[in-house]
């Protein structure tokens, strides 16, 4: 099984199917069942998909589960200086 | 793989998996009962004796009318199994002739011209030219030729069929075995070589109408459209 992130990267960008799917040459039914994860893609289609999106294969595609990116986000490491305290 | 522009059929709304198969069903029936009225028709000796060409256009013309007017289709419920490409001497592969501007759009963006973003029509409109033209047909992103899943999907129902086909004539031949054949008739042998026929052309279509899920697009559509100006 091979799980996907196609659906939340195409709600961010505010892309219908059949867009995606005239841009990398497919049919609108096919963007769906890929995001559903009914059909496995061919590796030509997954770079395609990735070339799209312009991020790399495994921002796209896992063969384990993905976390909500919103949870991904807000569990990142910090990395800003330390605030002063104040009084 | 369903032609969700052409989903119906004699106003029966096929989006429904369920009430496909209940079309497909009723479709098979009628082609069965058909079937069986022709050939006790053509059974009377002296007809068959006498007219035994007869038979056979009969028969050719009940199965290409039946196929033609039914679910089965290609090109009706279900998008066509063959993108129309001709082979061209001297180039290896097919070649798809452009001819009208929509022509070019397809070829180069996959939809007619209206219906492209302002830059990409720019495109077209540089690239086009007045006459008949030859493109590689493996380089087009027409939406009628089918992708990667719909090719598989064709070539999964046709091997499907071809199974089903090998299984009834392995289950006929058993049941036939041990009957006297005295009394055959060939508008019996015609009838039943044309059934075959029958399930060979609509064998894959009948697999695609009964497995495909429903089209989800409408919804998914509506969640996200993209943003209008």
């Amino acid at each position: 099984m091979i799980f996907n992130r196609i659906a939340v990267l195409r709600a961010e960008r505010s892309i219908t199917r059949q867009t995606l799917a005239r841009e990398i040459g497919v049919h609108a039914q096919t963007i769906g069942f890929l995001e559903r994860g009914d059909y496995v893609p061919s590796l030509e289609l997954v770079f395609k998909l990735t070339r799209f999106f312009h991020l790399p294969v495994e921002a796209v595609f896992s063969t384990e589960p993905f976390r909500p990116l919103s949870e991904q986000v807000y569990t990142m490491p910090v990395s800003a200086p330390k605030l002063r305290r104040r009084g | 793989m369903l032609n969700t522009a052409k989903l119906r059929y004699l106003g029966i709304d096929l989006h429904s998996r369920r009430r496909r198969r209940i079309v497909v069903v009723c479709s098979w029936a009628a082609f069965t009962a058909g079937s069986a009225a022709l050939e006790s028709f053509l059974d009377d000796r002296s007809f068959s004796v006498h007219h035994h060409e007869l038979s056979l256009w009969a028969a050719i013309a009940y199965v290409c009318l039946f196929y033609y007017l039914s679910v089965f289709r290609d090109g009706g419920a279900i998008r066509p199994f063959h993108f129309r490409t001709r082979p061209l001497a001297g180039l290896r592969g097919r070649v798809v002739v452009l001819n009208s501007l929509d022509d070019w759009a397809r070829y180069y963006y996959g939809a007619a011209l209206d219906d492209l973003p302002q830059e990409q029509q720019q495109d077209v409109l540089r690239r086009y030219r007045v006459g008949y033209y030859y493109r590689e047909a493996n380089k087009s992103r027409s939406p009628e030729r089918l992708d990667e899943r719909e090719t598989m999907i064709r070539d999964r129902a046709s091997a499907s069929t071809l199974r089903w086909v090998g299984i009834s004539c392995a289950v006929g031949a058993a049941s036939l075995t041990g009957h006297n054949f005295a009394h055959l008739q060939p508008a019996n042998i015609i009838t039943v070589l044309f059934n075959i026929v029958f399930m060979v052309m609509a064998g894959p279509a009948t697999v695609i109408l009964w497995i495909e899920p429903d089209p989800h697009e409408s919804g998914d559509l509506t969640l996200m459209e993209a943003p209008t100006a």
